[in-house]
């Protein structure tokens, strides 16, 4: 089957009508479709399986209101989804409409040939061979539950999967009808001489069928319910890791308020160190030409010979006095040679005046020392200043970031939800617990029963009377049993080409040397060459679950044209995709991206802006043949809203629109 | 009309075919009434034990 068209008309969030084509290039194969979260991926995929089978996923919610609101509010009462496909050369149209048009049929599919169409008798028969209930869901992959499906709790699931893929449901059917039967014929044993004892067989091996009857389905679906439980936890792991993310950008936003303390203390220091440098030093600077002019002065002095004073005031004093100068000659008052002497009074210093040089002197020499030292501490000091308010500026940036980042973010709410993920895990604990106990009732209740069915058999062989019974019931026993066998060896060689095929998917796309291992129970692990089993991270998870769908598609290929009567043939079919790279680190993307062009022959990629990052979009570029982008519509008006805008082939698509005039989805198509 | 089977397993694997056919049948045309399906699956049962329906469970062993 390949998809041509889909068209969906007041489904959902789909108002009106809206259409796209995908690509039927074998080359150019991948149809993408970019939408972010709550634009309506899901119901499109949900359409798809709606249109051709009446029916939706599980986790698609109000499954029963399909038409779209504001269309019932115009008086549009019915919905419908339209595919155009092609399968073995034909091409054929789907049209399923939502209940309560009066039409004679919900469901029609018309063949078209060369301008003409012809209805088809049986749709839903038709649509199996196509493509069978079973098989469908398995070309839906489901990347937010991946890592769940393929979990340890999940072994059913991933059984019944391959079961689905092997085409074993006329089997399956088969052997529940031959137990029923195998039952009425025993009940239908006539009443003889030897019917007291078969009566009281009989009656135990009903009660003990009942109990593993009612054992096997509380068992089933406490098995449902851990896996259910597995989900939620996953749901809130992945909403706890973007709390994570919120919870890591918070401690960033702690250590950025510690650091922008410490470097307005580191500013407001070096504030301090350059006001205490302009107490200590500024005077150095600003007496640089007094002291300039000072030490100038003193030098004309020294080298004129009169700083120091040639002359000391007390000895010419003390000469004059004396009346007798150095040179012993007399000084008599009156004589020229005492006017000279004493003339030399004027130049003489004393001590005082001496004293009082020096000091100047040595604060001078002073001032010029500091004076060549000061400018290397106010630099120090400048740029210290300078660092801190560098960082100062830098912290606030990074806080009013965060801040933004932040904004809307509940954190009652992330730890509300750790809460409950506690409670949830260990319910599942609990249930697990349970599960082990009805496992061993049901084991110890088979043995019992295979023990009443033999004697039973041996009394009825010996009565005439239920003979022929007996023999209905062994017959339908045996061929129970056989039918089992088969069907385990079928999926034994089943489990076999899957696991080889994941092996070479895993060794395109994983950057570690492991290898699968799939258990006859369907526990999946990933094993070293040693055998060890190593953990799997939330992307390996995701991973294997991408690389499990490819095998099963592959796998569906393969039996396409399987000759084994009792199982249905597989098929080709197109692979949608939903978010397969959420968990997946960038590496692991573009590897995966490489690979996606080759898991069908037609596939459906949708995403979102966060999971086309990181080199997928050019991993996948040289295989695109269509390319679409879901914009949605809101009545509401923007308000503060920034604008969502995105660019594809450099054309701005803005992929939420407010003012509108309905709220729902619409496709904008990429012009490539 | 078919031969007979000659054997015990013949004749099981005459009567697998023929639960198989009903179950295809079923499955294809959507029926979905499994009390039909059951009584149709017992008159193979039936037809096949009838006659020589004593062969059927010769040589099984599993009791």
């Amino acid at each position: 089957m390949w998809l041509e068209q889909i068209t969906l008309k007041d489904f959902r969030c789909f108002y009106g009508e809206s259409s796209i084509e995908f690509s039927t290039d074998s080359e150019k194969n991948v149809t993408v479709i970019h939408a972010e979260n709550g634009v309506g991926k899901t119901t499109l995929l949900n359409a798809i399986l709606w249109c051709f089978y009446g029916d939706t996923t599980a986790k698609f919610e109000k499954r029963d209101d399909l038409v779209n609101y504001d269309a019932r509010a115009e008086g549009r009462n019915r919905a419908f989804v339209e595919v155009l496909f092609e399968h073995n050369d034909a091409r054929y149209r789907a049209r399923r409409y939502t209940n309560g048009g009066g039409e004679e049929r919900n469901f029609t599919i018309l063949r078209l040939t060369d301008g003409h169409h012809q209805r088809l008798p049986n749709p839903d028969a038709f649509i199996n061979t196509v493509l069978p209930r079973g098989m469908a869901g398995h070309f839906l992959f489901d990347g937010e539950h991946a890592e769940v499906f393929l979990g340890a709790d999940n072994r059913a699931s991933i059984r019944r999967a391959v079961q689905d893929i092997l085409g074993c449901s006329l089997v399956k059917t088969a052997i529940q009808d031959l137990s029923e039967t195998a039952t009425y014929y025993r009940k239908q044993m006539p009443s003889t001489k030897a019917s007291s004892s078969m009566s009281t067989i009989s009656s135990r091996i009903d009660a003990l069928a009942k109990q593993i009857e009612q054992a096997g389905l509380a068992h089933e679906k406490m098995q449902g319910d851990v896996e259910l439980i597995d989900q939620q936890i996953a749901d809130i792991d992945a909403k706890l890791r973007n709390s994570a993310a919120a919870k890591e950008i918070q401690t960033r936003r702690d250590r950025t308020t510690v650091d922008l303390a410490r470097a307005k203390k580191r500013e407001a220091d070096a504030q301090v160190e350059v006001l205490k440098w302009l107490g200590d030093s500024g005077r150095y600077l600003v007496s640089t030409r007094i002291s300039e002019l000072a030490m100038d002065f003193l030098d004309q002095k020294e080298t004129k010979g009169r700083l120091p004073a040639p002359y000391n005031e007390e000895l010419v004093t003390d000469l004059l006095e004396m009346h007798k100068c150095i040179c012993e000659r007399e000084l008599e008052p009156g004589t020229p040679s005492y006017a000279a002497v004493q003339g030399l009074l004027q130049k003489a210093a004393n001590a005082t005046l001496r004293d009082r040089i020096k000091k100047v002197s040595a604060r001078v020499n002073e001032l010029r020392r500091e004076r060549s030292k000061a400018p290397g501490r106010l630099d120090d000091a400048n740029a210290r200043l300078a660092s801190a308010r560098q960082d100062i500026s830098r912290y606030e940036g990074d806080l009013q970031e965060i801040s933004e980042q932040l904004t809307g973010i509940n954190f009652d709410e992330i730890a509300q939800r750790e809460s409950k993920r506690n409670d949830l895990r260990k319910q599942a604990n609990q249930m697990r617990v349970q599960i082990g106990q009805l496992t061993t009732q049901i084991r110890n209740a088979e043995t019992e029963k295979g023990t009443a069915e033999r004697d039973l058999k041996k009394l009825a062989a010996e009565d005439a009377g239920s003979r022929i019974f007996a023999i209905r019931y062994t017959l339908c026993e045996t061929l129970k049993g056989r039918l089992e066998r088969e069907l385990q060896e079928e999926e034994k060689s089943a489990r076999s080409v899957l696991r080889s095929s994941i092996g070479k998917v895993l060794e395109r796309t994983s950057r570690k040397a492991f290898r699968l291992q799939m258990t006859e129970d369907y526990s999946i692990s990933l094993v070293n060459e040693a055998g060890t089993q190593l953990p799997k991270s939330s992307g390996e998870n995701q991973l294997l679950g991408l690389a499990f769908t490819a095998a099963l598609v592959e796998f569906a290929k393969v039996r396409q044209n399987a000759s084994d009567y009792r199982l249905l043939r597989g098929t080709i079919a197109p692979l949608v995709l939903d978010s397969p790279f959420g968990q997946l680190d960038e590496a692991y993307r573009q590897t995966t991206a490489e690979y996606v062009p080759q898991m069908a022959g037609q596939v459906v990629l949708m995403i979102s802006k966060s999971q086309s990052s990181g080199g997928v979009m050019e991993a996948i570029e040289n295989r695109i043949g269509q390319e679409f982008v879901l914009v949605r519509h809101n009545r509401d008006s923007r308000g503060e809203r920034a604008v969502e805008l995105r660019q594809f082939r450099g054309k701005d698509v803005e992929t939420a629109v407010f003012d509108s005039k309905f709220d729902g989805s619409t496709f904008v198509r990429v012009t490539r | 009309m078919s031969k007979s089977p000659s054997s015990p397993e013949q004749l099981q694997n005459r009567v697998i075919e023929q639960i198989i056919e009903l179950q295809r049948e079923f499955y294809f045309e959507n029926k979905g009434r499994e009390s039909d399906r059951r009584r149709r699956l017992r008159e193979i049962v039936d037809r096949a034990t009838t006659s020589r329906g004593d062969r059927a469970t010769v040589g099984q062993g599993d009791d």
